[in-house]
């Protein structure tokens, strides 16, 4: 079971791939003349139904996980992320259907196929659960919560896409401008993220550097080291014949892994660079290259896109993020709120989008200060989700492995 | 207060606009959507500040937080952080401030809206103005059939669409989810049902956060209740890889007068709760609990017999046979402090004891025990040795004891909030006019949420009433051809 759980798993991300390469080769053939639209929406067509086919596969993968090992799938980091790849898709094939919007997918398809390709970074295999997780609240909390983060993922999507859509109007200011080429260079650098952590879980380096910080006296790197923790020395480990660490990470960076963690983010932040620069030579700016994928696209639409996908999750998130998690902490920890870092930061994007939503349906707010709300929305809840773990530790900690 | 509005009132210039007191000024304050969308800004602004500075309590380090802000942040920004409750912020003044103005504003908010909503709702207006129906966002119009009753098949269609309709002169009016407009209020009534909840802990006997260890088979007071808790069995159960699986305690209560009342197995998740108490599974500890202790003669090395020794209580004597064991001097943790024999803590770390032996004859012999290192005497002269034959452990499980009489105004507020949450996204109100004017029927419709399938209701709806004129549209396109 738990073998065709893995194998449906794959399917689904070969699928997502497959249709996100659909969705963006219809948005080029659109794009390159009117004779071709009959065929572009046919790709678009068979986009939404490979996207369909995915979702339910990875839904059957999910629950024949669950059946095969009587574990809850969603305790670890790779349970977690697919999950989410998988709510995101959802909200995807759910918003197409409601929408005509097949452009949607060539945005939102990719970043569903880059959460499972991050997915697959972590350990896969089943671990029993520790005491603390064994109750109906896991998946309960965990599968509401991730759900109403995909359709906010969804709705940021949308956000940006009717930025891009806007822009060529002459709306935007020059710091917008900046701001847009930013959160694409922000894309680029989470896919150098990934590759880089895909890079390290195949080709297995490893480097064992000494630490005299914070933490254990020893530290193992997975990625050749640029930054060395402090203590360590040059020549612990190499890349290509070359000596590293090339620097020791500042000592103000005291946490246990920080060395390591700053060493990551910069590798990511190279990759990122690197693809980004290679982008911006063949195909120039990346907004321009966005707005030209939504040219024609109904602004008007993108917008209440934008605005549907915090409307259906925010009812998910305040449910499995905020009430069901309460009702969970008090059980567990006899204390349904003890401002965690973790809770802490869902009740601050939980803040977040209820200051949008007055806004949006009190006050009127639609457009563009609307999707720049909603833009930065999405970076709070993934901080929330990923950077809480990596940079501030506390109850939640056992959800990193 | 009273006497403040009218001196505000008679010295107000124009008195036909009143200025306003400081009471409406506050009123207006709270009541405005901008002021509570700020005061929900900030109130993220200071929570993200209070996850980024370690919290009093949180941070793993052994300095007292006046010691150790400084030493973190440098004398000047750690001795600030501290004094303005920056370390703990989440209970410091300034953040309670902060809390209780989002709930004036929540409350003023509501209370400000309500009443002309429940007027609109609830007593709409059947019959507005004509141009006010034809200038809907969302309309369209159809030929009544000749002879025919002109709102008959508007009526039909929207009653079989399980909308209540109300036909009066030659008007139609239609809603349906009214309660989708009142899902808004009803969260904001759950949410302060959950700040009233969290405050309820002011009050004496409210709230109680306390921990004890019980032993094995014994019986702890628990703290702030008049009863009693015995720890009948800890078990610590683990996967084969070592994990642990499960934390258990099998727990009994005991009623002040000796009663057991309740019995339960406290696990992790499965708190124990008896009158406003709850008990958590929160730690345990491992200890020695007894040594069977053998006594040997040394010249024979004949067993003469054992005694099972208490290493939390040990009873002053002993008997073996016609032997009998007196203990002088018991040190659960012994150590040695200028050279003189002490017992470093009360836990049973390194049992040690001054024995006195007595055999059948009559005549006494002291000599040093351990039950550690039984080898290790002080006197290689006594007639009887004494060995360790097993040691057996003994768990100590730690309970948290949890008070909140707060915790049903949170359930229920949760409650609430769950369900106002989904009625206000997932209910819309929609509504209806209709009327006839020039042998035509206008008919338009407004709606609070989801703009575009009400739109596409309403077309579905005009179709079949009136195809010729209102043919289907295809979806909304999402991009130009």
């Amino acid at each position: 079971m738990i073998g065709l759980s893995g194998i449906l798993f794959f399917v689904a991300f070969g699928v997502y791939a497959v249709s996100a390469l659909l969705y963006i080769a219809r948005i080029t053939l659109r794009r390159s003349s009117a004779k071709n639209f009959t065929l572009a929406d046919k790709l678009g067509d068979w986009g939404f139904w490979l996207c369909t086919a995915g979702v339910v596969a990875q839904a059957a993968g999910i629950v024949f996980r669950w059946v095969g090992s009587g574990v809850v799938p969603m305790s670890n980091m790779y349970e977690y992320m697919s999950f989410l790849g998988w709510s995101v898709m959802l909200f995807f094939v759910l918003i197409s259907y409601w929408y005509k919007l097949p452009g949607l997918g060539a945005f939102v398809a990719p970043v569903g196929v880059i959460m499972i390709a991050y997915a697959s970074v972590f350990p896969t295999e089943v671990k029993p659960l520790v005491p603390v997780l064994q109750s109906f609240w896991l998946p309960l909390h965990v599968s509401t919560a991730a759900l109403g983060e995909g359709a906010f993922a969804v709705s940021f999507g949308a956000a940006l896409m009717y930025l891009l859509r806007i822009r060529k109007d002459g709306a935007l200011s020059a710091f917008e401008e900046k701001m847009l080429e930013f959160i694409g260079f922000s894309a680029t650098v989470l896919v150098g993220f990934v590759v880089v952590a895909l890079g390290s879980k195949w080709t297995g380096y490893q480097a064992i550097l000494t630490n005299s910080g914070n933490g254990a006296q020893s530290l193992k790197y997975t990625l050749p080291p640029l930054v060395g923790p402090v203590g360590s020395v040059a020549g612990e480990g190499s890349l290509f014949g070359m000596d590293l660490p090339l620097f020791i990470a500042p000592g103000w960076m005291n946490g246990a892994n920080a060395g390591k963690q700053f060493n990551t983010l910069i590798w990511a932040i190279l990759v990122g660079a690197v693809i980004y620069f290679i982008l911006r030579i063949l195909v120039g700016p990346l907004r321009e290259l966005g707005s030209k994928a939504v040219m024609g696209m109904n602004a008007k639409l993108l917008d209440e896109v934008s605005y549907r996908g915090i409307a259906v999750g925010f009812p998910l998130f305040t449910l499995g993020g905020l009430v069901f998690a309460m009702i969970w902490a008090q059980k567990a920890w006899g204390a349904y709120w003890s401002w965690d870092p973790k809770e802490t930061w869902a009740l601050i994007s939980w803040l977040f989008y209820s200051g949008y939503l007055h806004m949006r349906i009190v006050r009127g707010w639609e457009g563009r200060p609307a999707a720049w709300v909603s833009a930065a929305g999405f970076p709070l809840i993934l901080f929330t989700l990923v950077g809480v773990n990596l940079l501030i530790s506390g109850l939640h900690s056992y959800a990193a492995g | 207060m009273d006497e403040q509005v009218v001196t505000e009132e008679t010295t107000a210039p124009e008195p036909e606009k009143p200025s306003k007191d400081f009471l409406d000024r506050t009123w207006d304050f709270f009541a405005s959507v901008p002021v509570a969308v700020v005061l929900l800004f900030i109130v993220a602004a200071a929570s993200v500040a209070g996850t980024l500075v370690p919290q009093e309590g949180m941070y793993s380090d052994w300095r007292t937080p006046s010691e150790f802000y400084p030493f973190r942040y440098g004398a000047f920004w750690g001795n600030l952080l501290w004094k303005t409750g920056m370390t703990r912020m989440y209970t410091s003044w300034w953040f309670m401030g902060l809390l209780f103005m989002v709930g004036a504003s929540l409350i003023i908010c509501s209370l400000e809206r309500f009443i002309p909503l429940w007027k609109a709702v609830q007593r709409p207006n059947i019959a507005p103005p004509s141009s006010f129906v034809k200038h809907l966002k969302n309309r369209f119009e159809y030929k009544p059939v000749a002879g025919a009753e002109a709102l008959a098949p508007l009526a039909a269609a929207l009653k079989s669409a399980h909308y209540t309709v109300v036909q009066k002169d030659g008007r139609i009016y239609a809603d349906k989810g009214r309660w989708g407009r009142w899902g808004p209020y009803i969260l904001h009534i759950g949410l302060i049902f959950i700040l009233v909840g969290a405050m309820v802990r002011v009050f004496p006997g409210a709230y109680m956060d306390q921990f004890i260890w019980v032993q094995d088979g014994e019986i702890a007071k628990v703290p702030g209740a008049n009863w009693f808790v015995r720890n009948d069995k800890f078990t610590l159960e683990t996967y084969e890889n070592g994990q642990p699986k499960a934390y258990k305690t099998q727990a009994v209560i005991i009623e002040a007068d000796g009663t057991e009342s309740k019995e339960h197995t406290i696990s992790m998740n499965l708190p124990l709760q008896h009158k406003w108490i709850e008990l958590y599974q929160s730690s345990y500890k491992n200890e020695v609990g007894t040594a069977v202790v053998s006594l040997t003669d040394r010249a024979t090395k004949q067993q003469i017999g054992t005694f099972t020794l208490d290493l939390h209580q040990p009873e002053t004597a002993y008997k073996v046979g016609a032997y009998t064991v007196k203990i002088n001097e018991y040190f659960p943790d012994f150590g040695l402090e200028g050279g003189k024999p002490v017992s470093r803590s009360s836990q049973v770390n390194n049992p040690g004891a001054v024995l006195e032996v007595i055999g059948p004859d009559g005549k006494a012999y002291k000599n040093w025990y351990f039950v550690a290192y039984p080898e290790m005497e002080f006197d290689p002269t006594t007639p009887v040795t004494l060995g360790t034959e097993e040691v057996t452990e003994r768990y100590t499980t730690g309970l948290k004891v949890k008070k909140d009489l707060g915790i049903p105004v949170i359930w229920f507020g949760l409650i609430v909030v769950s369900l106002s949450v989904c009625v206000t996204f997932y209910l819309p109100h929609r509504r209806y006019w209709a009327l006839v004017e020039d042998g035509r029927v206008f008919v338009g419709g407004w709606t609070n949420r989801n703009q575009t399938s009400f739109g596409d209701e309403m077309n579905r709806l005009a179709n079949r009433i009136d195809p010729k004129n209102n043919p289907l549209q295809t979806v909304v396109e999402g991009e130009e051809r």
